[in-house]
């Protein structure tokens, strides 16, 4: 099979849902490509390897996939495709470690907008900008996220690919921005937005996205029944499809939802779900996240030895990685757990 | 009449405003109009200012000026009343009062700027005051539907001038974007006077005034564009400020030439469009006259009336007189740097030199001024017509070729020649070069790949030797002709037959011309008939070989006759070369060079053993392994065409055919090269290298052709076979002669085994070590999971081993078919590599 057939292979497979053999195939295409000296198929494959790597939650081969296109890129000038390579890894370490990498990262990324302007990628425009927005939202900076996710909706237009997904995101991405804010009503507006645009594409991993952020936002608002209606069938559905990505984060919203309801047995179960994906996806915030939600469980369980424990290992980690927001609520979990 | 608001506003959004920033910019312009009116009126007592004030938080943008206000009755006039415009209105009354300069500052034109706001918002709110004494202050508001509100106090604090609110729907939460927007206001109105402030900004965001607006400099102006256009790189400059007083019309602005690399075709001839210093448009692709695609820039002009949908003009009279005038400029300026600096043309021609070379064919102005500026490819440089025709006698010739990559056997022969050849064969060089030489009247230009002409002089009366050859290719859809050209080192040149389907219906066309020319028609219809019958007459292949008669190979050729098994070889190579020379485009892949390169390798192997040959009367002398060195080896077995000598032809092949020697072991039978027994037999003595003669029986047929071996092939291997029941002839008793047993119930393997030990003996077999092995199916014996067909496929289809080594998966598949799966081959590859003990990458 040729590097085209196989990389079109690739792309209707992880479309279709088979993605350990869509990423299979993209690798042997982007390898064919390479032997056959056709850099421009080469680096398409690679591209879309990456991004084949991060719906399926291999992320760190994501980056490495992004990194190695970038790199031929430059190496070859490619100026189209360094800004796709900039996308990729972007959105890769978004879901990853986006508080590792993000001084680094996010310059480059804010270049590759400028680039993309220039080269008229509109699609790369808005891709580039909606994962600054959602980066800067992770890292709390609620303001710049806002403005990014602007500057994102500006040249959607019928034009730019993916209107629909990207709508659909970045209104999520907005949902959630007004509810941190505590602009409900606001952040309602968005979602529904979010949820209709979603419903137009049709896609069901990004229904899944859109339905996990409403729950997100419904237990801000403090319904935990409605975030659990929410985030439990988007969370099957990703655990189905093999979107790790979304089943982590689904399984990370249903620990806490039920942390606040105070069904212990569930938030346990469903943070040790957690902490496992995080492993596996290599996610170390998350697995902070996750140690201290599964001790908080086990402190409601009456398991104060093993919460305390598990929230050890959380504090260890968290300095080591510099989380000083983590380190300062671990440590005022330790104490509470006595 | 009752107005569907909400369904108008639907339809305006939908079908008139593609853009949402429209809202915006037609806030603006109210804003602006309000400033203008005021100072108009000569009561304002600040300076006028409008700020834009964005509130994600809220979802609410806000336009303030402190222009003229509005009171009870203007609102009711104006806003509530759609397309009514008091712009429209005070711009009429000031040309009434001979006031044209402040009318024209009015930019405001349709009384739909309120509406267009309901493409982003749903709730649209207006807070004014007029100027007027004691006016009150109007609190106006509309939700999108057929009613509005208005509510007005009594208030001295307020200032005089109008706020709008828009309240914005979520989805368009990117318009309030602080960056964007700043952007997107600088836009619209950069170079308008009134300054514009965006959030809480103290300098306004609109600072400029353009550089046609004040006595700029040529720096200012390139500033300016650079500014503009941070991406290009600006090659000069063309400052336009024009009025025409017969029409009226008046453009300034400030046009460019980018540069661009010499080798891509890069259009522009976009111009961003300002009506009274208001942006209208980018990407304008009409304003500037077609052949002006090498031209860029900005153009104002207030005879230019925007559409409805405020982001396209209208292309009435004056958008054409507009487009002249700037015409008139960009050539005025060429003709101005042509005098003044010349090196400047020359560079923006060389830049542009695609781009500029096809416009200029659409227009004779643009034509006259770059036609001898122009740049051609010429012997792998560049040069303009001047330089290519200096020197040049009467009438001067310009020789080109029109044809991708065709150029560099002709420039061969025009050097050769003392001639240099244009490679035309890129747009739009060879239409240039055909307009230059109709409109220089000593010029004429020549496409060698259409004719040749001048360089190929036919041979009038081609000798009997010729036939053949010219036979030989047509039977290929190739044309061959003989004619003499320079230089004699080269044997043939490759030309292609023009495409004439479009002359000919171009020919076609103009003969159905009712008001042609009778005597013009009667030449067309000449030429249409003499192009017909040309076509008819050449081969479908388009492909003329034009043979040499000045080279010695070619004098050769028609002198010898040569063999009929060599002609089509010597007849391929020299289509080959002359095949190389032709083309360099993409179809010439590693397989036809491969098959170019085994070509010329066999006909230079048989043209030197020929040569050989010729130069030795006595054939004895002849030394074997110079026959044809990059050949198999061929042992003919000369024996009685009986059953019982079956076992003897088996177990020969079996033993010849394989390790160490794999020679091509066969009877006269097996293929026939010429079509009489005894021709034919000549004719395989002849290639053989080695020869097998079983006189058992002395056969007369054998003895004679072992007569005419021994006599004529001495230096090479001969093997006297004879059966052991049988008495040897006694004049050759002192000849060397193998036995093999032949009494009843003698196996085949015996025969074998024989023979095998008595051939081993004989050193001077392995004197052919080096040369290809010929590919049997007994090469290919000990691969025994290999299917009995594939083998017989493999060795059909490649004659040696060495072939077979060098073809690609791909070939070896495709000879075989899907017998043998494609994930053997490497396995089937190593095998055969190793039986022949040769080396596989």
């Amino acid at each position: 099979m040729s590097a085209n057939d196989l990389l079109q292979r690739g792309i209707n497979l992880y479309h279709g849902g088979d993605l350990r053999e869509s990423a299979r195939l993209l690798l042997a295409s982007a390898v064919a490509a390479k032997r056959s000296g056709d850099v421009e198929g080469e680096m398409l494959a690679l591209s879309n390897l990456a991004e084949a790597y991060t719906i399926a939650g291999r992320l760190e081969d994501a980056e490495r996939a992004a990194v190695q296109l970038l790199r031929r890129a430059r190496e070859k000038h490619l100026r189209v495709y360094e800004v796709r390579a900039i996308g990729r890894l972007a959105m890769a370490v978004l879901q990853r470690d986006v508080r590792g990498q993000w001084s680094e990262l996010q310059p480059q990324v804010n270049n590759s907008v400028v680039l993309a302007r220039r080269l008229q990628l509109d699609y790369w425009v808005v891709q580039n900008l909606e994962t600054l927005g959602a980066c800067a939202y992770k890292m709390g900076l609620t303001e710049r996220s806002l403005g990014w996710f602007q500057q994102a909706l500006v040249p959607l237009s019928g034009a730019v690919q993916e209107e629909d997904f990207f709508r659909a995101r970045i209104y999520a991405g907005l949902g959630e921005l007004y509810a941190a804010k505590r602009q409900l009503p606001r952040s309602g507006e968005f979602l529904e937005l979010a949820a209709e645009y979603s419903a137009r594409s049709g896609s069901p991993h990004l229904k899944a996205q859109v339905d996990l952020a409403r729950g997100r936002c419904a237990l801000v608002r403090g319904d935990a029944h409605e975030a659990l209606a929410r985030t439990h069938p988007a969370y099957l559905a990703a655990t189905r499809a093999g979107w790790q990505v979304e089943a982590r984060t689904g399984a990370a919203e249903i620990a806490r939802i039920h942390l606040e309801l105070k069904q212990y047995d569930e938030a346990a179960a469903a943070a040790r779900t957690t902490l496992a994906l995080a492993r596996d996806m290599k996610m170390p915030e998350a697995e902070v996240n996750a140690l201290t939600m599964l001790a908080r469980a086990k402190r409601g369980l009456g398991d104060i030895p093993e919460a305390r424990e598990l929230l050890g290992t959380a504090l260890a980690n968290a300095r080591k990685c510099a989380y000083d927001d983590h380190v300062s609520e671990i440590t005022l979990e330790i104490a509470r757990t006595q | 009449m009752q107005i569907n608001l909400p369904n108008l506003v639907k339809t305006l959004g939908e079908h008139l405003y593609s853009d949402p920033n429209v809202a915006i910019r037609e806030l603006l312009q109210n804003a602006h109009d309000a400033c203008e009116i005021q100072r108009a009126m000569g009561s304002m007592k600040e300076a006028p200012r409008i700020s834009i004030h964005p509130d994600a938080d809220e979802l609410v943008l806000t336009v303030t000026d402190n222009g003229t206000g509005l009171t009870r009755d203007q609102v009711n006039e104006f806003l509530t009343v759609i397309g009514s415009s008091q712009t429209h209105k005070v711009r009429e009354e000031l040309e009434k009062l001979g006031r044209k300069s402040e009318a024209d500052r009015l930019i405001g034109r349709f009384g739909l700027g309120l509406l267009s706001a309901f493409t982003i918002g749903h709730r649209v709110e207006f807070l004014t005051r007029s100027h007027a004494p004691e006016a009150e202050l109007i609190r106006w508001w509309c939700d999108g539907g057929i009613e509005w509100k208005m509510i007005s106090t009594p208030s001295d604090d307020a200032p005089p001038g109008t706020s709008v609110t828009i309240h914005v729907d979520p989805q368009h939460i990117g318009l309030l974007n602080s960056d964007y927007l700043v952007s997107t206001v600088r836009r619209y109105t950069e170079f308008l006077e009134v300054p514009v402030f965006v959030g809480s900004a103290s300098t306004p965001v609109n600072a400029g005034t353009p550089p046609w607006a004040e006595a700029a400099s040529e720096a200012d102006y390139r500033a300016f564009l650079q500014r503009r256009y941070p991406y290009d790189e600006i090659l000069a400059v063309i400052p336009v400020d024009v009025e025409d007083e017969a029409s009226g019309v008046e453009v300034r602005g400030a046009l460019f030439i980018p540069d661009s690399p010499s080798l891509l075709v890069e259009e522009y001839g976009d111009v961003t469009i300002y009506c009274h210093r208001y942006f209208v448009c980018d990407d304008n692709r009409t304003l500037l006259p077609k052949w002006a695609r090498f031209v860029r820039g900005v153009v104002d002009s207030p005879n230019l009336k925007e559409m409805t949908d405020r982001e396209h003009v209208v292309e009435d009279d004056a958008f054409e007189r507009v487009r002249e005038l700037l015409g008139k400029r960009i050539l005025a300026y060429l003709d101005d740097i042509a005098q003044r600096r010349p090196d400047v043309l020359d560079d923006i021609v060389r830049r542009q030199n695609i781009t500029i070379k096809a416009w200029a064919l659409t227009s004779e102005e643009l034509f006259a001024c770059i036609r001898n500026r122009a740049m051609f490819k010429v012997d792998g440089g560049l040069q303009n017509l001047d330089e290519y025709l200096a020197g040049a006698g009467s009438p001067r010739h310009i020789y080109y070729t029109s044809r991708p990559g065709a150029s560099s056997q002709f420039v061969v022969l025009a050097r050769a020649r003392g001639t240099s050849v244009i490679d035309a064969s890129s747009f739009p060089d060879r239409h240039f070069l055909e307009k230059y030489a109709r409109i220089e009247p000593d010029v004429v230009a020549v496409d060698l790949d259409q004719s040749g002409m001048g360089l190929f002089d036919p041979v009038v009366e081609p000798p009997e030797g010729w036939k053949p050859i010219e036979r030989y290719f047509a039977q290929r859809d190739v044309v061959a002709r003989l004619c003499y050209f320079e230089p004699a080192r080269i044997p043939a040149i490759l030309t292609r037959e023009v495409n004439e389907e479009l002359d000919l219906e171009s020919l076609d066309e103009l003969l159905e011309t009712p008001d042609l020319d009778q005597t013009i028609k009667r030449v067309l219809r000449a030429t249409r008939d003499r192009m017909n019958f040309e076509r008819e007459r050449r081969n479908t292949s388009g492909r003329e070989l034009n043979v040499n008669a000045r080279s010695p190979i070619v004098k050769s050729l028609l002198e010898v006759e040569l063999a009929d098994t060599d002609l089509p070889d010597v007849l391929d190579a020299l289509y080959n070369n002359a095949f190389l020379l032709s083309y360099h485009g993409d179809d010439l892949t590693v397989e036809i060079l491969q098959q170019v390169f085994d070509g010329q390798t066999r006909v230079i192997a048989a043209l030197i053993a020929r040569a050989l040959m010729d130069a030795s009367e006595d054939p004895a002398a002849r030394p074997a392994a110079a026959v044809d060195d990059d050949r198999h080896v061929t042992c003919f077995l000369a024996m009685p065409f009986e059953k019982k000598y079956d076992d003897v032809q088996d177990a020969l092949a079996r033993i010849l055919s394989g390790p160490p020697y794999f020679f091509e072991v066969s009877r006269a039978d097996r293929k026939y090269f010429k079509r009489t027994v005894e021709n034919n037999v000549e004719d395989w003595i002849k290639r053989a290298e080695c020869f097998a003669v079983d006189i058992s029986g002395a056969n007369p047929n054998v003895m004679m052709e072992l007569g005419l071996i021994y006599w004529n092939y001495r230096d090479r291997p001969l093997l006297l076979l004879c059966n052991e029941t049988q008495e040897a002839i006694a004049d050759l008793q002192g000849m060397i002669l193998i036995r093999y047993p032949s009494e009843p119930g003698t196996r085949p393997e015996d025969i074998e085994q024989a023979l095998r030990a008595e051939i081993e003996k004989i050193p001077e077999l392995r004197r052919f070590a080096g040369r290809k092995r010929f590919l049997s199916t007994v090469a290919l014996d000990g691969l025994s999971w290999l299917a009995t067909g594939t083998k017989q496929a493999i060795a059909d289809a490649f004659p040696t081993i060495e072939d077979f080594l060098a073809a690609s998966p791909e070939t070896v598949r495709k000879s075989v078919g899907d017998t043998l799966p494609e994930e053997l081959i490497p396995q089937l590859r190593e095998k055969v590599a190793e039986v022949a003990g040769l080396h596989v990458e």
